[in-house]
């Protein structure tokens, strides 16, 4: 499992002593990093949750790394999406000569946050998570710079600045936590936390810190313009695993560390954000003219859902018998749509680097008739977008069945408003691309297109399918999340 | 009240009058100056709170090394169109109302904080002869907590390559000054440089006993680039490509070997046998001195090169 | 008053200015000097818990190693930001981020 994280970091370090080659090592590692994930996840479903103690100092004078079905997932996740990534990314610089440097440029970096994603997914350790997550969100910072022109720069800027702050508030937050319990060892943390002043700001502080970081509405400021302004190979790594990344954060350490100072309205109000952000996500995704934008906006609303989770599980953690009736089915939804989303969104920005690199323009208006021009991508977008809206049988469609139904069982009927609103506005934005581009082609167009190659086309199409799959096979995800659960709901 | 008392709450006041000052200044370039005096101050409350290895790290780093850094591009941005402009999104009322509440919060919440809990410390001595250095800063970061050191490194390294992934094509990221040092100042170099240098191989040396360290030292040697840039002679420039490429991984590259080392004689990662655990460590904070010193000289020198764009090109 | 006291409601003062400074003001050198003074409070927070007010125990070192990390991660992303800012305004002439809305 360790070898997940030493695999990227250490392809890093050779890619950056011989860029020329840097292409192939990052392919070799990421399809060698797969496998260790498959290896890990099939581990924990044998024999439960693992352990590894860093330096052989075990907690709390050291760092324990920690895999439960939670994190297996995400380390799966995150395979998934880098292997099709980074397959796209070697073919578009190995055509476009152009961004040569820019490909010596992104190799080292996103291996460096591939590595940065798995430290945080294995971590067992709140000033460890804070490191790792701080890697990630410099390099993400770093590839959103390699976008073209000035707005790029204001973007990466905005977005470095944003995470500079929720950097500090988390340290803060670090601090509180070791001044009231005297360890950083999430395991020794959980259940330790008394209600008192600082357990609570130490709480606040962590919050408010992943909520910027995962950019939920009102904190999304940033996101829209870095995620459309870097390359689509790197918006794709960034609107699906790197936004996930914190609010996995956010959800783990909810369910754990802050499980005892958890007030129900703070709950609620978390939710009521999260219906926001679908909401006004949404909206504002319908009224966008350029492709990317679109898209990245659609990530602000998706990942409000991912907040719903936390009043559906905080009132099953206060009711006797909750868990069994509607907790469990909301976290596993919560889990599920992080994961689904995470694997349409990587094929959305995919294709429409396909498209947007074939016509040259990222008007949503100029893409009309792109469907008979390049049937692959479109396919790719729209199985994409059947997910992001939940039509069955598709990923999305699972996890919002988890959640509506754990909306409906709880009583907190509210939610369900805000899931069905979605997937409307939704199938409105995604539709609006897809009538354009099934629509009859402009002639004059032909000629224009510029050659894209096979490899390009069918690394988004995989995505596309990966989230389409995950609607089909449940059981075999569910039951690995299921490994030692981080929560024990009554 | 007694003159400790005394002395401590003279030292908050100027430490929180600096702060305000900086980033009030009715000019910005003065608001710098005093941000350097600011971790200078900073450093003195190290100090007092028994840190010392933070006092070096942050009059290197923080007062040194960022401050060099501001002041280079107040120099570039220092215009400002209209004076200091500040966002009015709420009457002044409400703003100053909600300041005061955030600070009456946050005080509120750290007076409440007593002496430390558990018993980590305890710990961490009982296990140091385990460890191989006598400095317990120094245990901490490379030996119990090794493993987010290593990131820590990683951060820095991400830093160096998002500023190279910026330059323009064909540009170096050393900058020149345009302008003919004084003899005297280039004599002044020479002495300062060996003397540097010794100094930061002391505080290596130093680190593993009392204050000092990778970081100290990788800060001190920055210095003394930074110094050298100032007077037209980038070290960055003499290097080719290549060679700082590798000068920048070799901290996080060689830690990674040192960690991996390790696993090979039988323990975990970042598990240094005891016998071992003195030279593995020594061998881990050269090399990482090195990429601290060459990621922060590469920091000062890419912001002059990222400036000298608007001048018309490079010189 | 105790050290401890004073030196808190220090780190607490030292997050409210750097707050209100990061949120009012525009220019960018100002504004990352602001944030940068966030984390000179919240370092000052962290040593604090390893400060011991009898001489008898030494301080705790864990506190200080996360806070030499703080430093140098304070001190990457400040740096970066000042390059990038650095470039933006030899391209644009701006010391400030675009108001809301998409440029």
């Amino acid at each position: 499992m360790v070898a997940a994280i030493l695999l990227p970091m250490g392809a890093a370090c050779v890619a950056i002593l011989v860029r020329g080659y840097a292409a192939r090592i990052a392919l070799v590692t990421a399809l060698l990093t797969a496998a260790v994930s498959v290896v890990t996840a099939i581990a924990v479903v044998r024999n439960g949750p693992l352990e590894y103690a860093m330096g052989g100092w075990r907690a709390p004078l050291g760092i324990t790394l920690r895999v439960d079905g939670l994190s297996s997932l995400m380390l799966l996740l995150s395979a998934s999406v880098a292997v099709p990534v980074f397959v796209y990314a070697a073919a578009h610089y190995a055509r476009a000569r152009s961004d040569e440097r820019q490909g010596a440029d992104f190799w080292p970096l996103a291996l460096l946050l591939w590595g940065g994603l798995n430290g945080v997914f294995l971590s067992g350790d709140v000033f460890n998570q804070y490191v790792a997550v701080e890697l990630t969100s410099l390099a993400a910072v770093a590839l959103v710079t390699l976008g073209e022109g000035d707005a790029a720069l204001s973007a990466a800027l905005r977005y470095l600045l944003s995470t500079f702050a929720a950097s500090m508030f988390y340290l803060l937050g670090v601090g509180h936590l070791y001044a009231v319990a005297g360890t950083l060892d999430i395991p020794s943390l959980a259940g330790t936390l008394e209600a008192e002043a600082a357990s609570y700001s130490a709480a606040a502080l962590i919050t408010v810190a992943l909520l910027f970081k995962s950019a939920l509405f009102p904190l999304h400021f940033w996101l829209p313009r870095a995620h459309s302004a870097a390359p689509s190979q790197v918006s794709a790594l960034l609107s699906s695993l790197v936004v996930t990344s914190a609010a996995y954060l956010f959800l783990r350490l909810w369910t754990t560390v802050f499980v005892s100072v958890a007030v129900p309205v703070v709950g609620q109000i978390i939710g009521g954000l999260g219906a926001c952000a679908i909401v006004w996500g949404s909206l504002q995704a319908l009224r966008q003219q350029r492709l990317k934008v679109m898209i990245a906006y659609s990530t602000v609303a998706q990942m409000g859902y991912l907040f719903l989770v936390v009043p559906l599980v905080t009132s099953a953690l206060s009711t006797p018998g909750g868990g069994a009736l509607w907790g469990e089915t909301a976290w596993s939804g919560g889990v599920y749509h992080a994961i689904a989303h995470a694997l349409a969104k990587a094929a959305l920005f995919l294709s429409a680097g396909v498209i947007v690199g074939a016509i040259g323009t990222d008007k949503i208006v100029g893409i009309s008739g792109i469907a008979r021009q390049l049937p692959v991508a479109t396919y790719a977008f729209g199985i994409a977008s059947m997910s992001l809206i939940g039509l069955p049988p598709s990923g999305g469609f699972v996890a919002k069945w988890m959640l509506l139904t754990a909306a409906f069982k709880s009583g907190q009927w509210w939610w369900a408003i805000a899931i069905a609103a979605g997937g409307l506005l939704t199938a409105g934005y995604v539709f609006l691309v897809l009538g354009q581009g099934l629509s009859q082609a402009s002639s004059d167009r032909d000629v224009e297109l510029k050659s894209t190659s096979k490899a390009i086309e069918y690394s988004a199409f995989a995505l596309a399918v990966a989230a389409l799959a995950l609607g089909v096979r449940v059981a075999e995800p569910l039951a690995l999340l299921r490994v030692g659960l981080p929560i024990e709901m009554p | 009240m007694t003159l400790e008392m005394l002395f401590d709450m003279a030292l908050v006041g100027a430490v929180v009058v600096a702060a305000a000052y900086a980033i009030n200044a009715p000019v910005l370039i003065a608001g710098v100056f005093v941000y350097i005096v600011f971790g200078v101050l900073l450093s003195l409350v190290w100090v007092r709170l028994g840190a010392p290895d933070l006092a070096i790290a942050e009059a290197a780093i923080g007062a040194g090394i960022t401050g060099a850094i501001v002041l280079d591009a107040a120099r570039q941005m220092g215009m400002e169109r209209r004076r200091n402009p500040r966002l009015r999104r709420w009457p002044g009322w409400l703003s100053w109302a909600a300041t005061a509440a955030v600070g009456v919060i946050f005080a509120g919440v750290f007076l409440t904080v007593s002496e430390g809990r558990g018993d980590l410390p305890q710990r961490v001595q009982a296990e140091l002869p385990r460890v191989g250095v006598e400095n317990e800063v120094t245990a901490v970061l490379l030996s119990y907590r090794g493993y987010d050191t290593w990131f820590e490194v990683g951060v820095l390294l991400v830093a160096a390559l998002g500023v190279l992934a910026l330059r323009a094509p064909g540009e170096s990221p050393a900058r020149r000054f345009r302008w003919d040092p004084p003899a005297v100042a280039d004599g002044a170099a020479d002495m300062l440089v060996p003397g540097g240098i010794l100094m930061a191989g002391y505080l290596l040396w130093q680190g593993s006993r009392g204050p000092g360290g990778a970081f100290q030292a990788g800060a001190v040697l920055a210095a003394i680039a930074v110094l050298l840039t100032l007077l037209g002679r980038p070290p960055i420039a003499r290097v080719s490509d290549r060679a700082r490429d590798a000068l920048l991984v070799v901290g996080f590259a060689d830690f990674l070997l040192v960690g991996l080392v390790a696993v090979t004689l039988g323990g975990a990662l970042f598990e240094y046998p005891p016998a071992w655990a003195a030279p593995m460590i020594l061998v881990i904070e050269s090399a990482v001195a090195v990429s601290v010193a060459v990621t922060l000289s590469l920091l000062f020198a890419a912001g002059g090169a990222a400036g000298d764009a608007s001048e018309g090109g490079v010189p | 008053m105790t050290t401890f006291g004073i030196y808190a409601v220090g780190a607490a003062l030292l997050l409210t200015i750097g707050i209100r400074g990061a949120l009012r003001r525009k220019h960018l050198l100002r504004r990352i000097l602001a944030l940068n003074i966030i984390g000179g409070g919240a370092f000052l927070f962290l040593v604090l818990l390893g400060y011991r007010e009898s001489g008898e125990a030494g301080p705790d070192p864990v506190p200080q190693a996360l806070v030499l990390t703080g430093i140098v991660v304070a001190v990457s992303i400040s740096s970066f930001a000042i390059v990038i800012a650095r470039r933006l305004n030899a391209r644009t002439g701006r010391t400030e981020l675009p108001e809301e809305g998409l440029d």
